[in-house]
This record gives structure tokens, C-alpha cells and sequence, in this order.
């Protein structure tokens, strides 16, 4: 399978900590995007104005034929954009990127408020027309800038080899930090993830990302989160056949053991190239689920959390006073005792008091005339409902520390006329979740907004939502 | 809103509570808790508790009530144990009875120095004067029968007044006694929806420290403001205010033989009801026969009717409970 090489290949690894971001992929939906073909191989989406560039082997050409190894076939790969409609389910316009040769084009990842690519693409790309079925025509990465709708300046990656592929590019907004894939010497095994940052105008020497990414098997298809999460395609891990989609990010500076995306993500099939938005709420990601290779959209379920308020902490202290007093009052003769209900019983002109409990308590005001000395009992009562606030409800320490499990639980929720049909969760690390209760781990030090959105079961009103939140301390050990 | 408005919803709100609450017109009433009232003769010091030795009290009988009615007084002669000794008993109180035209609407019988004016207003329609004989001591002695309409009749009121003037006019001993509407001769009969009333209280703290006695001045819609002046009361104890908005406000109290006078703000809630003004017995060393006088105005200076059955009943301030939730 041709693919095989602009894909990349995999590796291997080391375990460390597992992997716990509670990213539940429950939250998404998949749908195949509306213009992909049953016949061509597209994936490799990357994220471009109105929609995104992808990889594709459909033909555009009867002039020219190309084979590097037995696997690949006639046709090479090529980059396309194509312009989606605002809902995704249909496309505007599908344009080959004016960078394409005859050769391979491949995955590319474009950076500096789009005006900059880079890209995947055979080393040897110099020949115009006619068959090319020299071998050793490795896979490198190149650069290029957007100048009046023109891609030129393309300049080579200086850690490109024709011993090797380099390729997969994924670089971070300010182009300073870059992963690729590449089957170069001394990896763990089979295509490696590596990085390479950008010091001074030049890249660095390139970094195996280590056997908490990398297996003996290919890890390919990086891309590099703004969260800081690096998702990758690869063989090696507990996969569930093919090429599945995993995560991990970094805590203490460290790649931390990778987390399966599993469904819909990850299939029996192959399934790589996942890209998300910065809230992690779409994205794109291609899989062979249909045979062929296809793009996918990927959905959050979860809506925006909206209106969110934060937690108020159920406090049942009050303070109870006579309704009519009046500064008179205070140098009056009128004292009061006030019987609370739980057998305190308070002397003052008003009486504070924290029950122990959410209850009905009867509070009487018994009225001591300190002139006549005579005690008037039960001049005034009042059956009070001392209750936890009406709110969603966040129970979860105030404090935990890098790497600890925290359940977050949404039990204690007190909405009145409100059927609690959905919980969803944002952690303010950049993952969400569902669930009443739910555990989760946070990776780096922070004080983070976890929230909480409760939405109803449909109403006459419609569904409505109530939404809360709560800081959490995370500290180093 | 026309005076004659205002009018019926007085008489309204007077014949709303009167069937409730008028059934006896003892004066003083057992609301009050008033030992007794008091008059000096001419002659004795004011320092004794009497500013005017004259006392002058109101009893009205309502519009529907057409038969005889009697009042009555307890112990009219200023002799025995039961009134205050100056040297030897040689006071002579007279007891008058007025009725017609201007008994009650003459400004000097709704005044505290009623001296000063026509206090003898209306027309007289029985009198007797009491010296230190014993045959009157600790019983009643009867005026009357009257036709309630020989009283003064008052719209606003709704029935017909007689007023009672006591006087001391010679000696300088405290003659105590009682009045009582009646409509029998020799019996305390009450008269449904009678009641009696005073502008100007003269009367005999109880000894007892723990008696509380009251009047119930009546605060109608245009009261703005009230003074309460008192006389005499030698310090011995307190004067509180309690009404359906006010739990117990303190008032001062005079000394001996002199007048102060406190004012306050009338709440809403107390327009067209009747004040408590409670006096309370100093509990240490509290004296003995304290005679006192009080008065209560309003901003216009115009004195209130204290019905010794107090319109709408005897007021009482509802306490009510209110939480906040204490913050952090």
C-alpha cells in the first residue's frame, strides 16, 4: 500500500503513567465528509480557511506515472483544498494546491496565520513529464510562503535525507516547534515521531519523542495541539486494528503513557490524521472504515458552556431577626430569645446560627420584657426549610496535585422542577466528558474552572441548562 | 377626601370595633388597670399629683340604645382609708352631670387646663357635692336616670355624651373614686357599645410594683406626630409606648411636681389605632400613692380622646421572623 510511505510507519515504547485526560469519546460524532470519493484515497486533513487542505490520490494527469517501491501505485499524491459549507454536509469548491508536482505532495500543516505551509513531498520533484521509477526517492519535509495566492520560496527541511523519509509535518501556530514522522536510524522502530525546534532561523538537531510516544511499530500522522497535546496515529499501541488515533501530552516535561481515542475515532480499520480545533469541539481525521481512505468530520456533542456561574458553597448560616425592629429598638426594653429548632436556643436582638444540616426547623422568638421581667413565649414562629442551594453541584476537592485522580461528582445537584436528562463536564484543560460521576487527572500546575452544565430532559420551554463552576488547585507533588 | 368622608369612615370604624369590644364602661376600665381616679381639693399643692383638681370624663352612649341609663360613682366622698388623707379629711367634691349642646364640643372640656375655659359646658342636668362623710365610703352613689339623648350628640361618634365633672372645691385631701355607665340604678349594668373618655387622665398609681397600668389614647388618620406630657410622676418608673407597629418605646417620665413632655412620629400602621402607653412601676422603692396626671397630644396640639375601651382593642405589636442568609 503506497499510502504506507506518505502515511509513515511505526514504533514502539515505555510505559509510564497512565494516561487519564478524562477525553471521552463519547462526546463526538462522526460523519464522512460529503465530497470524498468511494474510489480515491483522501486524508491527511489540515486545517484551512473555509475548510481544509487534504491528501489525495485522484488523477489529474495522463502524463506522467510514477513508482518509488513495489507497493506504491501509478498515481502520486497530491494536495487539494477544498472549501466546506458552514454545516459541513456539502463543499463550495475543490482546488489542487498550486505547490503540486508530478511527484508526491502529501500531509502538510499550514502555520503563521496560514500564510506559511509546510508539507510532505519526494525529495526528487524536479522532473515535468514522463515516467519516474528511480528508487530512493525518500519523502522530506518542505516550507513554503503564500504570496499573492502563489506558494513559492518553497525551501527544503535541512534534516531531510535521501537515506530515509521525512515527513507528516505538524508545527505550532509561531512555526518555532515542529513534529514529523521519519523512519530515521536510531529510532525505536519502524516510523518514529521526532521534534525539532526552531533556534536562531535553524531547526534543531531532530528529537525522538521517546517510548512513551514511539513503539517498534510506525507511529505516524502527528499534530500538535494548542492545548499541548500531541495526537498520533500508530500501530504499536493497544490498537484495535490497523492504525488507531491516540493522545498524550506532557507532564513534568515528559510524554505521559497514550490514551487510545478509541470510538468513533479509532476502528478496526486504519484511522489517523486527526486534527481538532483549539476547543476540541470539530476536527477532521481520515479512516479506511469504508475501504478506501476518507475524511471524516468529527462533532463535540457536548453544546458550549454557556452562563457558567460559580458554585456558591452551600452555607446554612442565617441570621434571624425581628422583622419590625428599628434602631428603638436596640435600647428598648424588648429582649429576645430565639429557639432555633435544633435546641440552640440564642438571647439577642437577632440570633446567628449554622445548622448542621439541610431540614425543617421550627424557629420561635420568645420576647422578655426586661422592665416587667415577664417572659411572652412564642410570639412569633416560623417553620423554615434550610436548604442546599439551587444550583448544579460540583463535590471535588479544592486541591490535587499532577498526575493524582480526581472524581468529580454531580450528585449533590439541587435544581427544583428540573429532570436532569445530560451531564457534561470541561475540565479547563481543554477536555470534556459526560457522566454523573467522573474521574480525571490533571497534568500540569494550575488553577483550573472545572465545569459542569446540567441540561433537562425537553421541557414545553425546551431543554434548559444550568451550568456552574468550580477552581481547582492542581500543585506539584 | 371631604370632611364628611372622613366622617362616616370614623363612625364606621368606631361601630366596626364598638359591638366587640364595648360591653363594660367602668371608669377606670379593667384594660387600664388603673387603681383609681383622683381629685384634690382646691387647696392642696399641686405636688400631690393634681395640676387642676378637676377631672372630667366622657361617656357616650350609641345612637341605637333609647333607654335609661345611670352613672354611677364608687366611693364619691373624700373620707375613710380608701382616699388620701392631708391632715384631716375636709374636702368637698362636687360630681356634675352635663348633657345638651356643647357638654363635649366646648374646646374648654376637651382641654388639660379646662379651668382656663367653660369647662361647665352644656347643660347640667345633675349635681352633688361630697364632703368627709362616710356614707358613700367603698359604695357606690347613682346620678341619674338620663335619657341618652339629654346627652350631646356627635356624629362622629355616633350617640349621644354625657360628661361627668369632679371637683374638688375646698379641703386638700385626694378624694378616690370610680365612674360606671349602667343601666340600672343599682347595679353595674354595661350598655352594649358604650364606652367613656378622657382628654386628661388624673389618677392613682398602683402601690404594687408589679401593676401595670394603661391608656389607650385613639390616633386617628390625620395624626402626624403625638406629645406625651406627664405630671408628677416622681420618677417612679416608666412610661412605655407599645401600638400594632411599636414593641415598647420608652418615654420620660416627669419628677416631682413638675411636667415633661416627649414626642414621637406616629408610624402608618398606627393611623386609626389606639396607642398603649404603658406605665410601669419602679421596682425598687417604687412610691406610694403616686398620684400623676398625663395628656397626650397631637402636631395640631389638640389633646386625644383615651377610651378607657380602647378602639379596635387593646394594641398589640405582632412580631413577625425574617432570616437573611449570613454571608462570609
Amino acid at each position: 500500500m503506497k499510502k504506507i510511505i506518505i502515511y509513515g510507519v511505526f514504533l514502539f515504547l515505555a510505559d509510564i503513567i497512565p494516561l487519564n485526560l478524562g477525553f471521552s469519546q463519547r462526546q463526538y460524532t462522526v460523519e464522512k465528509l460529503s465530497f470524498c470519493s468511494n474510489k480515491q484515497n483522501e486524508f491527511a486533513p489540515a486545517f484551512a480557511k473555509d475548510g481544509i487542505i487534504y491528501c489525495t490520490d485522484r488523477k489529474h494527469s495522463f502524463w506522467f506515472s510514477y513508482s518509488d517501491t513495489a507497493e506504491n501505485s501509478s498515481q502520486p499524491f497530491d494536495l487539494y483544498q477544498v472549501k466546506l459549507t458552514k454545516d459541513f454536509k456539502d463543499y463550495k469548491s475543490i482546488e489542487r494546491l498550486n505547490l503540486n508536482t508530478i511527484f508526491n505532495e502529501g500531509p502538510c500543516c499550514l502555520f503563521n496565520s496560514d500564510k506559511s505551509i509546510v508539507f510532505t513531498r519526494n525529495l526528487d520533484a524536479t522532473k515535468k513529464f514522463g515516467n519516474y521509477n528511480k528508487k530512493g526517492n525518500t519523502l522530506g519535509i518542505f516550507f513554503a510562503e503564500l504570496k499573492k495566492d502563489e506558494w513559492v520560496n518553497i525551501t527544503a527541511f535541512e534534516y531531510n535525507s535521501t537515506e530515509y523519509n521525512v515527513m507528516h509535518p505538524t508545527i505550532t501556530a509561531d512555526g518555532t516547534t515542529m513534529y514529523f514522522a521519519s523512519n530515521m536510524p536510531g529510532g525505536i522502530g519502524g516510523y518514529d515521531i521526532y521534534v525539532t525546534h526552531l533556534n536562531n532561523g535553524s531547526w534543531s538537531k531532530p528529537e525522538n519523542c521517546g517510548p512513551n510516544v514511539n513503539t517498534d511499530k510506525n507511529e505516524a500522522f502527528p499534530f500538535i495541539h494548542q492545548s499541548g497535546r500531541l495526537f498520533f496515529a500508530s500501530k504499536g499501541w493497544n490498537t484495535r486494528g490497523g492504525y488507531d488515533i491516540f493522545f498524550t501530552l506532557k507532564m513534568n516535561g515528559q510524554w505521559i503513557k497514550p490514551e487510545n481515542m478509541k470510538e468513533p475515532f479509532s476502528s478496526t480499520a486504519d484511522d489517523f490524521g486527526l486534527i481538532l480545533d483549539p476547543y476540541l469541539q470539530t476536527g477532521f481525521f481520515a479512516s479506511s472504515r469504508n475501504k478506501n481512505d476518507d475524511i471524516f468530520r468529527v462533532q463535540s456533542a457536548i453544546s458550549e458552556f454557556e452562563n457558567c456561574t460559580q458554585q456558591k458553597k452551600n452555607n446554612f448560616c442565617y441570621v434571624f431577626f425581628e422583622n419590625g425592629t428599628s434602631e428603638e429598638d436596640v435600647k428598648g426594653t424588648m429582649k429576645y430569645e430565639w429557639d432555633l429548632g435544633d435546641g440552640t436556643k440564642i438571647r439577642g436582638l437577632e440570633a446567628e446560627h449554622c445548622f448542621a444540616k439541610p431540614g425543617k426547623y421550627r424557629i420561635q422568638l420568645n420576647v422578655i420584657d426586661s422592665v416587667t421581667n415577664e417572659i411572652m413565649m412564642n410570639q412569633a414562629e416560623y417553620d423554615f426549610n434550610v436548604e442546599e442551594i439551587e444550583q448544579p453541584y460540583i463535590t471535588a476537592p479544592d486541591m490535587a496535585t499532577i498526575g493524582e485522580t480526581i472524581t468529580f461528582d454531580a450528585k449533590k445537584s439541587n435544581l427544583k422542577n428540573f429532570k436532569i436528562a445530560k451531564y457534561y463536564w470541561d475540565f479547563g484543560d481543554g477536555t470534556k466528558s459526560f457522566g454523573e460521576s467522573i474521574s480525571h487527572v490533571f497534568y500540569e500546575e494550575g488553577l483550573y474552572d472545572v465545569k459542569l452544565m446540567l441540561e433537562s430532559t425537553q421541557t414545553r420551554t425546551g431543554i434548559k441548562k444550568y451550568c456552574v463552576f468550580k477552581s481547582i488547585s492542581i500543585k506539584q507533588h | 377626601m371631604n370632611t364628611l368622608i372622613k366622617k362616616h369612615l370614623f363612625i364606621l370604624l368606631i361601630a366596626s370595633y364598638l359591638p366587640i369590644a364595648c360591653f363594660s364602661q367602668a371608669a377606670p376600665a379593667d384594660d387600664e388597670n388603673i387603681a383609681s381616679l383622683i381629685t384634690f381639693g382646691k387647696n392642696a399643692e399641686t405636688s400631690w399629683g393634681d395640676n387642676d383638681h378637676v377631672q372630667i370624663f366622657f361617656f357616650l352612649i350609641p345612637e341605637k340604645f333609647k333607654k335609661p341609663v345611670y352613672i354611677r360613682v364608687f366611693d364619691p366622698e373624700a373620707s375613710g382609708d380608701d382616699d388620701e388623707l392631708n391632715g384631716v379629711f375636709d374636702t368637698e367634691t362636687t360630681f356634675s352631670v352635663y348633657g345638651g349642646k356643647k357638654c363635649w364640643s366646648e374646646e374648654a372640656a376637651q382641654s388639660s387646663n379646662p379651668t382656663s375655659g367653660n369647662y361647665k359646658s352644656g347643660n347640667l342636668k345633675a349635681t352633688k357635692t361630697f364632703g368627709n362623710t362616710s356614707k358613700y365610703d367603698k359604695t357606690w352613689y347613682t346620678f341619674g336616670p338620663f335619657n341618652p339623648t339629654e346627652g350631646e350628640y356627635v356624629q362622629k361618634f355616633g350617640g349621644n355624651v354625657l360628661k361627668v365633672i369632679a371637683e374638688g372645691i375646698s379641703g386638700d385631701d385626694g378624694n378616690k373614686y370610680k365612674f360606671y355607665l349602667s343601666t340600672s340604678p343599682t347595679d353595674n349594668v354595661p350598655i352594649e357599645g358604650a364606652n367613656a373618655f378622657a382628654y386628661d387622665y388624673c389618677f392613682r398609681m398602683w402601690d404594687d410594683p408589679k401593676q401595670v397600668s394603661h391608656i389607650y389614647p385613639y390616633v386617628d388618620d390625620k395624626t402626624i406626630s403625638v406629645k406625651i406630657s406627664n405630671f408628677d410622676w416622681d420618677d417612679d418608673g416608666f412610661i412605655r409606648i407599645v401600638s400594632v407597629a411599636r414593641k415598647g418605646q420608652m418615654e420620660a417620665v416627669s419628677g416631682q411636681d413638675n411636667w415633661v413632655t416627649t414626642e414621637f412620629k406616629i408610624i402608618q400602621e398606627e393611623k386609626n389605632t389606639s396607642l398603649d402607653i404603658q406605665m410601669i412601676k419602679r421596682k425598687n422603692a417604687p412610691v406610694k400613692n403616686n398620684n400623676v396626671v398625663i395628656n397626650v397630644r397631637n402636631q395640631y396640639g389638640e389633646l386625644l380622646p383615651f377610651y378607657t375601651i380602647p378602639i379596635g382593642g387593646v394594641p398589640k405589636y405582632k412580631y413577625s421572623i425574617g432570616v437573611k442568609q449570613k454571608t462570609e
